[in-house]
């Protein structure tokens, strides 16, 4: 890939709207709508440009409405078992959609290792 | 970025490929625990243990699960009633140190706790708890205690250190604790729950604490701009008005954008691939 000059803009954009979506809810927990058009716009611009987006925080947005998953607002979060495993379900409260994640103590995701990263940057 | 590709010249090397590097784009927000003193640790684990000790919760369960033990060994961590009452059905007369009777102790003690992550997120979501503890040595850290502290805005919460865990699993009978909530009727407790709660460091989150706090500010602004309204004149009064909303406008909004963070990543040399559909041979 070539440097992120393009993708850059984009990046910000993805990276705002993220952040508005949190200051929407923070501000007025009710309006859902909002947060979730900022969402959906962003995974389509995510989508456009096929850009990547760490789990972090794809974890946090729903993959069936596009809302932002806030635990205790927007979605439920339970430890449940399943086949003798352990998983963590996280349930979208307005699509009903839900997640689930195994709760492995030796799992450590790919982009967590220490070897993958190329010296991961902040950028204004 | 890109490593020393082979030259293109030699079409046979065309195996190595030049190191792709993916750019991600990376949470802006860190969400993390805040560190809580070891002296504090020691006096809230010390004044738990020793509470629960003087109360005696104690939870039996019974050894003797024959049918049960496939499911037993991997039960999560404060279950058992249920099993242990069906079992008691079925077998009913043990030797157990002569106590027959299995579950809780002090029932009404247990109902002033809510105890393991499950009934924590509960209580949490009807906004029961006075104070949650939870234990720091979860493996997949982020997964089980992400939600307890996104659920901030309702409690005060606290971060411990392993020894949580280690320390109240055994005085209570269970086999491991990660998450402990004190109910808001709580009566046995309040004691415990005043001392540690000073103790405790507060929580940040990014976007919802600094949008909590400006709502206070704008709102003694507006306050005392009303006052200052009245005063002043017409034409001065507009010119402060709206300077002032500015500034109040530039106050209220210090929600700090936080900057962009990329994640560059080398992708997984041992990633499972599917082996690529050769389409020369097959054309339409």
């Amino acid at each position: 890939m070539a440097g992120p000059v393009k993708d850059r803009e984009a990046f910000q954009r993805l990276n705002f709207l993220y952040q508005a979506a949190h200051c929407v809810l923070a501000q007025d927990p009710e309006n859902q709508a909002l947060a979730r058009f900022y969402c959906h716009t962003e995974r389509t611009i995510a989508k456009r440009l096929v850009l990547r987006r760490d789990p972090s925080v794809k974890r946090t947005l729903c993959r069936g409405c596009s809302s932002l998953l806030v635990p205790g607002l927007t979605c439920t979060q339970r430890q449940r078992r399943h086949r003798g495993q352990r998983w963590t379900v996280q349930t979208c409260l307005t699509c009903r959609r839900s997640q689930r994640f195994l709760n492995d103590p030796g799992h450590v995701l790919w982009g967590d290792r220490p070897e993958a990263q190329l010296g991961s940057q902040a950028e204004e | 970025m890109a490593a020393a590709p082979q030259a293109p010249g030699r079409g046979s090397v065309r195996k190595t490929r030049p190191l792709i590097v993916k750019t991600s784009l990376n949470n802006p927000y860190t969400i993390c625990w805040s560190p809580l003193e070891r002296e504090d640790m020691h006096f809230i684990l010390q004044t738990l243990e020793d509470r629960f000790k003087s109360i005696g919760l104690q939870k039996i369960e019974d050894k003797k699960k024959k049918k049960k033990t496939p499911f037993s060994k991997k039960e999560s961590r404060a279950k058992g009633i249920t099993d242990v009452d069906v079992s008691e059905d079925m077998k009913e007369k043990k030797g157990d140190a002569g106590q027959q009777v299995s579950g809780w102790t002090p029932v009404h003690v247990r109902k002033q706790l809510a105890i393991g992550v499950n009934e924590v997120t509960r209580a949490l979501e009807r906004s029961e708890l006075l104070l949650v503890l939870v234990c720091k040595s979860v493996k997949p850290a982020v997964i089980t205690s992400h939600l307890i502290q996104l659920s901030l805005s309702r409690t005060v919460p606290a971060c411990q250190v392993p020894r949580l865990s280690e320390r109240i699993a055994p005085v209570m009978g269970l086999k491991c604790i990660l998450a402990l909530g004190f109910r808001k009727d709580t009566t046995d407790f309040v004691d415990e729950v005043r001392a540690i709660i000073p103790r405790v460091p507060s929580l940040s989150v990014p976007w919802l604490q600094d949008r909590t706090e400006d709502v206070m500010e704008n709102l003694e602004n507006e306050s005392l701009e009303s006052q200052d309204k009245e005063v002043l004149d017409t034409s001065s009064e507009d010119l402060s008005k709206h300077k002032r909303k500015l500034t109040e406008g530039q106050q209220a909004s210090t929600i700090i954008l936080q900057p962009l963070k990329i994640k560059k990543l080398v992708p997984n040399p041992n990633k499972i691939r599917k082996p690529p559909k050769s389409k020369k041979t097959t054309s339409k």
